[in-house]
């Protein structure tokens, strides 16, 4: 989305209440991790403000382009994790943050089963059914073809299904 | 794709999730951000200030070092087709003499000042 003129405070503050608690959530449920959330937040904002999307965008086009700027950061921040771990050779070659599923110990509930899928799936799931993305996007926030997303949705609500199953 | 009831169960439990995900912390403001982006923004200003004026004119820098390097050649030029000319040769103008004396060091002089800026 192309740069657009400074955002208007009161606009700004309008948009920060409806998207804040979201956009934490989001990024709570993808990575897992509460503090990292919280950077990840302050920065998606502070980088939207240094680079407004343009001035006829709407709403919905706006929040997108701010989950995506998220999504992009949580994407870098996990990249940057792994090269640290490649260093300290604790790291299973071929695998990223992104694409590595997380093996917590199972739980009896919804949080526990999408704790376990691939960060992308979460991710996947959670604009498309919490957030009520379409396919195109969450192309764009997450960087895939929009043709694409039809598939791994699909794989990321089976997986998700076995989870919850395997977790009852 | 989907048994029908899959992704209508699937939504609704996220969507509870989704209900219970709060922030643990108080998330900042939106004056806070607001304020922060002005800081970085300002800063970001001053530091391209900064940067504009260490930096040379480059357009600048580059004419004065092709003309210096444009007199260093007429300089070695002129002399040693005087010198292959010989005794034979006309001898060259008094002015140019001069301009080819002084403006030879003042081109080496601003070459060699150019590297070392440079390095």
């Amino acid at each position: 989305m192309a740069a657009g003129p400074d955002l208007d405070p009161a606009a700004f503050t309008a948009f920060h209440a409806g998207t804040a608690g979201p956009l934490w959530g989001y990024l709570k449920r993808i990575g897992d991790d509460a503090a990292l959330a919280d950077d990840v937040l302050q920065e998606s904002y502070l980088r939207f403000l240094s680079r407004p999307p343009a001035a006829a965008s709407n709403e919905r086009e706006r929040r997108s382009y701010l989950f995506q700027i998220a999504t992009n950061l949580m994407r870098d921040r996990w990249r940057r994790e792994n090269t640290e771990r490649t260093g300290l050779a604790r790291f299973l070659p071929g695998e990223s943050g992104w694409t590595r599923g997380r093996t917590t110990a199972d739980q009896l509930d919804c949080a526990a089963a999408l704790a376990r899928l691939r960060p992308r799936d979460r991710a996947l799931l959670w604009l498309a059914h919490v957030e009520g993305y379409e396919h195109r996007e969450i192309a764009e926030i997450l960087g895939l073809r929009t043709a694409g997303v039809r598939v791994l949705l699909f794989r990321a609500r089976k997986k998700m299904m076995q989870n919850l199953e395997t977790t009852r | 794709m989907n048994e029908p009831n899959q992704p209508d169960v699937l939504r609704d439990q996220l969507l509870a999730l989704a209900a219970e995900t709060r922030p643990v912390d108080p998330l900042p403001s939106a004056e806070r951000l607001l304020w922060k982006a002005e800081i970085r923004r300002r800063l970001a200003e001053q530091r391209y200030r900064e940067d504009q004026a260490a930096r040379p004119a480059l357009w600048g820098w580059t004419a004065g070092l092709l003309a210096g390097a444009a007199t260093v050649v007429f300089f070695l030029s002129l002399h040693l087709a005087q010198g292959l000319a010989g005794a034979s040769a006309p001898p060259l103008p008094a002015a140019a003499w001069l301009a080819s004396l002084i403006a030879a060091p003042v081109a080496a002089l601003f070459i060699m000042g150019w590297l070392r800026k440079r390095v």
